[in-house]
């Protein structure tokens, strides 16, 4: 019985189905039972309490599970039975599963789409199929002959990625699918997709060519990146051509390669007329050295920036600045690209500038020298006005009469007032001269020392002086003296014909900058004539109202200006005045 | 030996101003004066139409102007310093000017005073009797250099 099963177990080799049947169908019609036959892949069947479950055991592994099922129980002999059918079963598909495959690698071959290798870890190749042999070029037999390795057939730049590969497959024992050049043995390059495995300490590589999906990919990128490529050179040319600028390309011989419009603009000449021909045509002969410096510089890689003339095609000269860089390939230089400008307009500016500047300089001498006349040469003759109209009433003073007396004086009177004038035109000019000191000082303690003299010297005057606090400047102190000791003086003036005369000094913001103002209550002016306040010998009151020379608020504006502040003035006739200054540039603090 | 005043002065009108204001003021010395700076420097040196003067007859002050004709008044006084015989003559510079590089000038080149010609006739005279009195009855002239 047990024979005729196992005979039946081993004709079954072959598949699933017929060894199912060759086991449980005897033995179900010699028991009487319900067989089973679950196979290692499949689900264990449910058990029952008369259920008997027998591992198809070969060797240490359990191939299967034979279930017999019988309700009035099976005894022992029939156990013995079925324990002898499983064991038969476990050996008969231990021999199909182990059995030799039909299909070989030869029979592979003949689709011709696989390419096998056989290899070592260390790269040795030990065989490969003939669609591989037809993907690279060698024969199985040339590669078996030379101890041919891969890193034969891979190019330099992927050696790196191969390694990271042959450690991939140490540690995991396959590699991911990866595209990578061969090179064939006729050295054309070829792509294809690897992937490998090791069995048994051989790592087996599986390989298809792809390589005509390969090159027609390259194509399509590298179309890409030609097009990009031209957008970008054909928007460079539009800016190129659109400067005005000249923009030349020219060879390390100095021959024109190329020319934009600024350069037809500039030179006159047209791009027909200038590539090919050398550059020299365009500069003057007295400056062709300037080409064999800029040569030298070039083949050293510098840029140079330089202002020169250039010959236009019309023969006049121009001002031009150049920036002349080199032009590489790869690491060699192997021409020059030249832009020129036309700075004709910005020289002529120039020489204006200098002429200026030259012209404003002379002026300033012609001052000086005119400032140092009056200073020596204009008292003279005052002097002597005055002195010989003294000694003439001293010695002759009595030979006239009073008229006489009096015409005397008058002449006195003038050349004093001359000398005063004198005195203050030369105060005025020293002040755009000498140079300004700025140091910390109070304003309020100023005024406060201005009105005690003026006080001193005039004490049947009663003057209220406000002056609240310090008021601290940053400010050259003589300079300030000078301003505070004409502001508050001539407050103190204008105020002598007013009942309670008041000066006030203090504080204010104008336009966000800090602004002090000298006020009185004093004549005050019009303002319709406010605009000619502030020039020299400037008067808004005859001298008979009030002594002056009309240099006092010229001379306070020039102070003030060369602090870098301003100065105004409100008033009305008969309601006072109030001069406000600033002593800063505007932005120079807050 | 009379105390003599040498005034270095183009401007006649002043010339005679400041004579004038001498006299008022007592100043009785004699004053000899030359019109340019050039003249002042033949006196001082012997040459030109003062050649033969004796050299070691030098004026007890010598007043100068600033601005002259021919050389100026700066230049004569660098003159006079860099020469021995006349480097320690005591020089008051009188002039209109009170410009303050003029002051500064004369002074870094060794003049000894720097009096502003004044505008008021008796203040010249004032100014001319301190000068007088001090030059000439107060201060005690550098000695004489053995020739």
């Amino acid at each position: 019985m047990v024979s005729r099963i196992a005979c039946g177990c081993t004709d079954a080799i072959g598949d699933e189905p017929r060894l199912r049947a060759a086991v449980t169908e005897p033995l179900a019609t010699v028991l009487g039972a319900r067989c089973v036959l679950a196979l290692a892949h499949e689900p264990v069947p449910a058990a029952s309490a008369t259920a008997a479950q027998l591992p198809l055991r070969y060797g240490e592994t359990v191939l299967g599970v034979l279930q017999v099922d019988r309700e009035d129980r099976l005894d022992d002999d029939d156990l013995v039975l079925a324990r002898l059918v499983a064991e038969h079963a476990a050996v008969a598909w231990a021999k199909h599963l182990a059995r030799a495959p039909k299909v070989r690698f030869a029979d592979l071959d003949r689709v011709g789409a696989l390419g096998i290798v056989v290899s070592d870890l260390e790269g040795r190749i030990f065989e490969i199929n003939d669609t591989l042999a037809g993907i690279i070029g060698y024969s199985c037999d040339e590669v078996r002959a030379t101890g041919f390795r891969w890193s034969e057939m891979t190019p330099e730049d992927w050696r790196a990625a191969d390694l990271q590969a042959v450690a991939e497959l140490r540690a995991t024992g396959v590699t991911g699918l990866r595209e990578k050049p061969y090179i064939r043995k006729d050295g054309a390059r070829v792509w294809v997709l690897v992937g490998s495995t090791v069995v048994d300490h051989e790592v087996v590589s599986f390989v298809i060519d792809i390589d005509a999906r390969k090159q027609a990919e390259l194509a399509a990128q590298k179309a890409r990146e030609r097009s990009a490529v031209a957008e970008v050179n054909a928007r460079l040319a539009a800016i190129v051509d659109s400067t005005d600028d000249a923009i030349i390309g020219k060879t390390l011989e100095g021959v024109v390669t190329s020319w934009n419009h600024g350069a037809e603009k500039l030179f006159g000449y047209t791009v027909d007329e200038m590539r090919g021909r050398s550059i020299a045509i365009l500069i003057p002969d007295e400056r062709l050295h300037e080409e064999t410096e800029l040569l030298a510089h070039l083949a050293r890689g510098e840029v140079t920036r330089f202002e020169t003339l250039r010959r236009r095609k019309d023969g006049t000269l121009i001002d031009v600045a150049v920036t002349s860089s080199p032009i590489y390939d790869g690491e060699r230089v192997v021409g020059a690209s030249k832009v020129a400008r036309d700075i004709t307009s910005r020289k002529v500016a120039e020489t204006a500038l200098a002429q200026a500047v030259a012209s404003a300089q002379a002026a300033n001498r012609e001052l000086e020298a005119f400032r140092y006349s009056v200073a020596h040469d204009l008292r003279a003759p005052v002097r002597a006005v005055n002195g010989f109209a003294q000694i003439l009433s001293e010695d002759y003073g009595e030979k006239l009469d009073a008229e006489g007396r009096a015409l005397i004086a008058d002449i006195r009177g003038g050349a004093k007032t001359m000398g005063t004038l004198i005195d203050a035109l030369l105060s005025l000019a020293r002040l755009t001269r000498s140079e300004l000191h700025r140091e910390d000082a109070d304003l309020a303690a100023i005024a406060r020392s201005v009105v005690a003299t003026l006080a001193a010297a005039q004490p049947d005057r009663h003057v209220e002086l406000l002056a609240k606090g310090p008021l601290n400047v940053t400010a050259d102190p003589r300079l300030l003296r000078v301003v505070v000791d004409n502001l508050v003086g001539n407050a103190w003036k204008f105020t002598g014909k007013v009942e309670h005369a008041t000066i006030e000094i203090g504080e204010t913001r104008c336009d966000g900058a800090r602004t002090f103002f000298i006020r009185d209550n004093g004549a005050g002016f019009d303002m319709a004539h406010a605009a000619n306040l502030f020039g020299p010998f400037q008067r808004l009151h005859t001298v008979r109202e009030f002594a002056g020379t009309g240099i006092g608020l010229a001379t306070v504006q020039r102070i003030v200006h060369r602090h870098g502040g301003r100065i105004w003035a409100e008033s009305a006739v008969a309601a006072g005045a109030t001069f406000y200054f600033t002593l800063e540039a505007k932005e120079a603090r807050s | 030996m009379m105390k003599r005043i040498l005034l270095v002065e183009d401007n006649p009108a002043d010339e005679k101003l400041t004579l004038r204001a001498f006299k008022q003021s007592g100043v009785v010395n004699e004053v000899t004066v030359v019109r340019d700076g050039a003249e002042a420097l033949d006196y001082l040196f012997g040459t030109g139409p003062y050649s033969g003067r004796d050299l070691h007859e030098l004026p007890t002050v010598m007043l100068l102007d600033l601005k002259l004709p021919r050389i100026s008044g700066l230049e004569v006084l660098r003159r006079v310093r860099e020469t021995d015989v006349t480097k320690l003559l005591p020089v008051v510079i009188l002039t209109s000017s009170k410009e303050e590089e003029d002051i500064a000038r004369s002074y870094e080149l060794g003049a000894n005073a720097y009096v502003r010609k004044p505008v008021e006739l008796a203040e010249f005279v004032e100014a001319s009797r301190t000068l007088g009195l001090f030059w000439l009855l107060l201060n005690e002239p550098p000695p004489r250099r053995p020739s």
